[in-house]
């Protein structure tokens, strides 16, 4: 539930283009070894941290144990079968979200009416933290991958709604008056300057649902013990393999890494055709 | 305008805003009102609940509790999350560097790292804020970064050309140029900042609304889980409404230019991730 | 805040907006309304629910030598969640006809008024076998006997565990108050790491942790499960109230498959070891020296009760269900 509304930051670009300067620029701004460095230090403070005793021995392992222990998980089948568990239902829930939040969205931002009556609705529910509703949905479903799906799709829900609203409902007035001047039929202006207008802040929404989807997978399968990555984590720390518990922590972080950067290529991707928004 | 249509202007304004939530919660209070589903309570007995929990028990301390955790943590994160985005945002470098790492550390699910910081820090309110800080820290951090470099290059050159001291260039014009930006990553941190309130309650707690709402899952007591449910999102809703009526106090400055001129402000990257863990 | 031009702004558009989110809501209630009470068995299978990490070997070999086929009964078997507190639901909703759980848990539901009873034993804390789970103090404490923990914080796994509620007794039948005692949860695995750097002044706790605890030189403050309540029910499968009269001819079936396999594991020890080995990840050498349990069917009343006199006490429940209600006739006493 991501999408920050007053004003401020919904007003244009969610995109940012990368030309052949750009690229160049990219490589200049990349310096490989600093990052390297920089990991290489977090690790080394990390090792320290341990060291010192500040964390109760036993309680992390060094990044040694951790390396360790990595073969061991990345050459188990387990793995494979948590990872698909988690995308599962990470992907079950995000394309729910896609489904009901998209047309609700276009309806919603169509009319002023409709988006005023839901305005306080959705402000609330835009707060409410999902992993709240969990115990209820608990006992509501147990803890099963339908659980994980629907608290899934409750999280990703709005980006992707509030995201379609606001960009059916921005128009810049230039264009605005232009239809209105020429009497464009309303059905053409929907399908030829309303949507491809709305399109870039879909694919923000959809972009945040996709981030969204598998952290929220993650945190309910380590909060619920639901099968996936998560609870990978949480049986590995009950049987008292810390190492393996942290190999899967951090494969998590490689998961929502790679979702977050492939989810902003995609949009990138996708929005090429865009022309430069007004005011930049 | 004359008084009269003032008024009608608002009543108009407010019965087209209100009226859904009236019919919701209508509904969901006749549809419950002979409910002898064990799963949904009727929504009088959650409120009687919830009045009772508030008045008699001890859901308001509890309550109280968690909103000092959640503030103190806010805190935390705002000042280190615009003090660390400021000197990454002015040194282009030192941020190409730390970027990946950054952007490692917060896709990195922090609710698996609950126990070990409670442990590590004991029982008292000192782990949860820190736990609250460390979910909150990242769109802060991040979208004041975006703020700071989104600040016209001629503006820095011109304060280097006039040798303004750095502190000087850092109070009065970085700040204030990345205030806008650092707000909307507040915001999504408020966000952040229930998730893991809520989270930070599953271990080492004997009070707060978190831990009233696992509590009583754990036990069944399916009145007091709606009841506790109920109070979190108006909670979060109320924060909400605070924090947009602070920004539009401290950023009246900004909203009162055309959006379009509103720089830097409108990439939206800054909303990412908000569902925290 | 937002402008749309009014003749651009479809007229129609308002009206189905409008409509379509009120069919929405309207659905989204009635969904909510009949959620989850579907029964999903009459296919002649049945979905049962075993438990994650303990007392699950006999229901897994009971499936891999055929022994409910050989009652003509078509099993499948869920793996629960790791906490087995969050198994009940699932049988209240009708997704599974069985589930393993714990005492404990049942009667917390029970005590709620949620129709379900215990309809098998599996396993029971034995008379005379060795001990293994307890409350203990960590080296150098201070703390050397229950009375020493009133007013001490004492860690459990989670609130109304069993650990904790056998620890309460063992205080009360030693004259002390356990209402004096500061529980606090921590998660499992961190419980020892807690207690050894003073974060908690003691720890309850179980299995390879409790081995753990006592290999690291804590003490032991009292008998555990088998030292203060013997033959109290540690996992127990649970149905509904309704599954139970409607199924009983399936029940019979299930229950003689089950004791088919109890007889055959509490012969063949190499075998549950093995089992464990295949479903946890716990260590090896633990696996091949720890202390197994007897199987049974059994569940004996009178410890039941004394649990579920205690979680009132404890105010973990607001009322004592009797042990009739919980358990079901059929099942043998101990």
């Amino acid at each position: 539930m991501t999408v920050t509304r007053s004003a401020s930051d919904l007003g244009a670009d969610p995109v940012t283009r990368a030309g052949a300067p750009a690229r160049a620029r990219r490589r200049r701004e990349h310096p490989f070894l600093a990052r390297i460095a920089v990991f290489a230090a977090v690790l080394v403070v990390w090792e320290l941290v341990r060291l010192t005793g500040i964390v109760p021995a036993g309680l992390v392992p060094s990044p040694l144990d951790v390396l360790g222990a990595l073969p061991g998980v990345l050459g188990g089948a387990a793995l494979w079968q948590e990872l698909g568990a988690t995308l599962s239902g990470a992907l079950e829930g995000f394309a729910a979200s896609l489904v009901v939040g998209v047309p609700l969205g276009l309806l919603i931002g169509r009319s002023k009416l409709a988006e005023r009556s839901t305005r306080l609705v959705f402000d609330f529910v835009r707060s409410f933290p999902t992993i709240a509703l969990l115990p209820v949905l608990l006992l509501l479903f147990g803890a099963t991958t339908l659980m994980k799906s629907i608290v899934v799709f409750l999280a990703c829900v709005w980006p992707v709604l509030l995201q379609t609203m606001y960009g059916c409902m921005r128009l810049d007035p230039a264009v605005e008056d232009t239809v209105r001047a020429y009497l464009i039929p309303r059905r053409l202006v929907y399908w030829r300057v309303i949507l491809p207008n709305a399109v870039p802040f879909i694919a923000t929404g959809v972009r945040l649902a996709a981030t969204t989807s598998v952290l929220v997978a993650i945190a309910v399968e380590v909060l619920a013990s639901v099968d996936g990555l998560g609870r990978a984590i949480t049986d590995a720390q009950t049987g008292d393999a810390t190492p393996t518990a942290y190999v899967y922590i951090f494969l998590g972080g490689v998961l929502g890494y790679l979702i977050n950067k492939g989810a902003h290529a995609a949009e990138r991707r996708l929005l090429r055709w865009r022309p430069p928004a007004s005011g930049e | 305008m004359t008084m009269r249509q003032r008024f009608l202007t608002f009543a108009r304004a407010a019965l087209v805003q209100l009226w859904l939530p009236v019919v919701l919660i209508a509904a969901w209070w006749i549809a419950s009102s002979s409910s002898t589903s064990f799963y949904f309570p009727p929504l009088s007995a959650i409120l009687a609940d919830l009045w009772q929990g508030l008045t008699g028990g001890d859901l308001l301390s509890a309550t109280g509790y968690s909103l000092r955790n959640l503030l103190l943590g806010l805190l935390v994160a705002l000042v280190a999350g615009v003090a660390v985005g400021v000197l990454l945002g002015l040194n282009k470098a030192v941020e190409a560097a730390t970027r990946p790492m950054l952007d490692y550390a917060r896709a990195v699910p922090h609710v698996a790292f609950v126990p070990v910081i409670i442990v590590a820090l004991g029982l008292g309110w000192l782990p949860k804020v820190l736990l609250i800080a460390l979910g909150c820290v990242w769109p802060i951090l991040l979208n004041t970064v975006d703020g700071v470099r989104g600040i016209s290059p001629q503006v820095l050159e011109c304060t280097r050309a006039y040798r303004i001291p750095l502190r000087l260039v850092v109070r009065r014009v970085v700040l204030p140029a990345c205030a806008p930006q650092a707000f909307a990553g507040l915001r999504v941190a408020l966000q952040v900042g229930m998730v893991m309130l809520i989270v930070s309650e599953m271990y080492g707690s004997t009070t707060g609304i978190g831990f009233f709402v696992l509590q009583s899952g754990e036990n069944y007591a399916v009145t007091d889980t709606w009841a506790g449910t109920v109070l979190i999102g108006g909670l979060g809703y109320l924060l909400s409404l605070v924090l947009l009526a602070a920004e539009q106090l401290s950023l009246g400055w900004y909203f009162q230019r055309q959006p379009a001129r509103r720089r830097g402000a409108v990439r939206v990257p800054s909303t990412e991730r908000a569902v925290a863990s | 805040m937002f402008s749309i031009s009014r003749t651009v702004r479809a007229r129609g558009a308002r009206v189905v907006g409008s409509a379509a989110l009120a069919a929405i809501s309207m659905a989204a209630l009635a969904a909510c309304g009949s959620g989850g009470a579907a029964d999903s068995s009459g296919n002649g299978t049945l979905v049962i629910q075993r438990s994650a990490n303990s007392g699950f070997e006999p229901v897994l070999l009971a499936q891999e030598k055929g022994y409910f086929k050989a009652q003509g009964l078509n099993v499948e078997i869920k793996v629960a969640s790791n906490d087995i507190s969050k198994n009940i639901p699932l049988v209240v909703s009708g997704q599974v006809q069985l589930t393993e759980a714990g005492m404990s848990s049942l009667i917390a539901a029970k005590s709620q008024g949620l129709p379900l009873q215990a309809v098998l034993g599996v396993q029971n804390a034995g008379k005379g076998s060795k001990q293994d789970d307890g409350c203990l103090a960590p080296p150098g404490s201070s703390v050397t006997s229950l009375a020493g923990l009133e007013g001490r914080t004492v860690g459990v796994p989670t609130l109304g565990n069993p650990v904790q509620i056998i620890n309460n007794i063992a205080m009360r039948n030693a004259g002390d108050d356990p209402a004096k005692v500061h529980y606090v949860a921590l998660s499992t695995d961190a419980l020892n790491a807690a207690a050894t750097s003073g974060k908690v002044d003691a720890v309850c706790t179980f299995g390879l942790f409790y081995d753990e605890a006592v290999a690291a030189g804590f003490t032991p403050l009292q008998g555990g499960t088998v030292g203060t309540l013997p033959g109290a029910p540690q996992v127990i499968w649970i149905a509904s109230n309704t599954f139970a009269s409607k199924n009983s001819a399936e029940l019979t079936k299930f229950t003689a498959a089950m004791n088919q396999a109890y007889g055959y594991l509490n012969s063949h020890d190499a075998e549950y070891r093995a089992i464990t080995a295949a479903n946890t990840t716990l260590p090896k050498q633990y696996i091949e020296t720890r202390p197994l349990p007897v199987m049974t069917a059994a569940i004996s009343r009178s410890a039941t009760e004394a649990i579920a006199t205690e979680m009132q006490k404890d105010g973990f429940t607001k009322s004592t269900p009797s042990a009739n209600d919980l358990v079901a006739q059929t099942i043998p006493d101990v």
